[in-house]
């Protein structure tokens, strides 16, 4: 079986400084990997290289088996950025922000199906808000709306979840519920990868772990095996360091 | 009223109006780019001036330059390392400035212009009635018609872009359908005014809504109720359509605030006591 992730000695700069330096990840089928590091280790930009959002200097990134630049299957990844927000500047419901995770299957023109609806319904059903769907996406809390854009990855029946941060201001009892969607996903073979710098609630779910530190990945293992109080060695100090020009972590001003 | 020809075709005319806008101007309050019906009306501008100068039908050159305009912001938005307002500010000058150059060069008057800037719906023509309408079906078509993708896009780019949705063009067509708009709405609340249509009645509709689809419908029919009664309206009481039009869509607007304030505050506390009673429970 194909690996849903194989990403081999990758570059990739950001307005020109090199920010991800000859890195080497794979997500078994399966596997819940966790990348881990410091603000401005290179997480996100690699994350969002893999997943063809911005393009890589040299290596090669593989999404089960075919280069990201030619992979179409888009239906077969769930994607939650970071810092993505349910809110608009329009009013939304829950159920329209998820039925937009059905894009990569529907129909072109035409009302969303039957199986649409009900993949939506389960996907807010297994985030635990059945209860709000018909609500504005603008009332929740913060871990609540993350709930919602997790919802909108699954909504399309992914078989690899790639979540940049799901779990920053996200409460507790939020957290409790995104262990329980998790260890379900991974229970019916679904592939996690996610970017995280607690692990918190999800720690005993990680098969694997990497961390990134200045670009460079310096340990993959057991999530065990890592001394997570990384916090202690190089402390977080408010925003990451950025070079001009570029606006937010990961961005990419060609 | 309805004997004069003249009253059909600026009601016909507002009908259309009040329907496009504010469908395509949802999109851009989502977006975040409530302005930019603004900016593509001054661009517009040069296009009627240009029509005016070759002596072709204004709204055709003004549908060509304003959709040149609309990509060109949306081309600086995106590569250009420019802000999206200093992409807006640079083709705002730009129009306005053009516009009166080539009306001066045609030997066109102040007059001739205001009647694009202000609107004058009175005297619209068979032939503009017709181009207003089809340009007006093929909006809706396109802006109902798409709405999943255009809603993706304008929720989420990242998140559309990993989907598989062509974001780039997606966007071009959002700031095209915009330009259209602004032509179609031209002649009745001018080109000054356009935005107002696109805007205030999405903003009036969410005083009251919760979900992106009832929005759309209410700025829908709130921008008809608006555009028709307001045409109605300066024919009684002899004022001119294009403010009126604009100012009854105020005026809605600060009927419905505090109502919207009001539901806003009890939809909170509902949602709130929900949190509570599950963390509870």
């Amino acid at each position: 079986m194909t690996d849903p992730v194989l990403i081999r000695d990758v570059n990739i700069a950001l307005a020109g400084r090199p920010v991800v330096r000859g890195a080497d990840l794979t997500v078994r089928s399966g596997e819940f990997v966790a990348l881990l590091g410091s603000n401005g280790s290179g997480k996100s930009t690699l994350m969002r290289a893999a997943v063809g959002l911005i393009p890589i200097q040299s290596g090669s990134i593989e999404l089960f088996g075919t280069p990201v630049q030619d992979f179409h299957e888009r239906q077969r990844i769930g994607y939650v950025p970071q810092k993505s927000s349910a809110v608009a500047g329009v009013p939304s419901t829950i159920r329209e922000v998820v039925m937009s995770g059905r894009l990569a299957r529907r129909r072109f023109v035409g009302l969303a199906t039957r199986a649409d609806r009900e993949a939506v319904n389960d996907a807010i059903e297994l985030v635990g808000l059945s209860d709000r769907a018909r609500d504005s996406a603008a009332l929740l809390s913060g871990g609540q709306q993350q709930r919602v854009m997790i919802a909108r990855g699954l909504a399309g029946g992914c078989e690899l979840l790639v979540m940049d941060e799901p779990l920053a201001g996200v409460d507790q009892h939020s957290q409790e519920v995104l262990a329980e969607v998790f260890m379900s996903l991974l229970g019916s073979g679904t592939s996690i990868w996610m970017i995280a710098h607690e692990l918190g609630a999800l720690r005993h779910l990680i098969s694997e772990a990497v961390v990134l530190k200045d670009g460079q990945v310096v340990y993959t293992g057991t999530e065990a095996g890592y001394d997570d109080h990384h916090a202690d060695h190089h402390p977080h100090l408010g925003a990451p360091t950025r070079q001009p020009g570029v606006t937010t972590e990961g961005a990419w001003n060609p | 009223m309805l004997s004069y020809p003249f009253m059909q075709y600026a009601l016909l005319a507002a009908l259309v109006t009040g329907m496009t806008t504010p469908a395509i101007g949802t999109y851009l309050v989502q977006r975040r780019l409530a302005l930019l019906g603004d900016g593509i009306g001054h661009i517009a501008l040069t296009g009627v001036a240009l029509g005016l100068l070759t002596n072709t039908t204004p709204i055709v050159t003004a549908v060509i330059v304003s959709s040149i305009g609309a990509i060109a912001i949306e081309l600086l938005r995106a590569y250009g390392h420019t802000s999206g307002d200093v992409a807006l500010a640079l083709l705002f000058y730009g129009g306005i400035a053009g516009g009166v150059l080539l009306t001066n060069l045609a030997g066109g008057t102040a007059a001739q212009l205001n009647s694009y800037l202000f609107g004058a719906i009175t005297t619209i023509s068979s032939t503009d009635l017709v181009l207003v309408s089809a340009l007006g079906v093929v909006i809706l078509v396109l802006a109902l018609g798409l709405a999943p993708q255009l809603f993706a896009v304008c929720q989420d780019e990242e998140h559309a872009r990993v989907s598989g949705v062509p974001v780039r063009l997606y966007s071009i067509m959002i700031a095209v359908l915009a330009a259209v708009t602004v032509t179609v709405a031209m002649r009745t609340v001018g080109l000054l005014m356009v935005s107002a249509l696109m805007v205030v009645p999405v903003a009036t509709a969410q005083q009251l809504t919760r979900s992106f689809r009832t929005t759309v419908a209410l700025a829908m029919a709130i921008g008809t109720i608006a555009a028709v009664s307001g045409v109605t309206m300066s024919y009684f009481v002899d004022t001119q359509p294009g403010p009126t039009i604009v100012l009854l869509a105020l005026g809605g607007f600060a009927l419905v605030a505090p109502i919207g304030t009001v539901l806003r505050s009890r939809r909170n506390r509902r949602a709130g006591q929900d949190t509570e009673s599950r963390v509870l429970a």
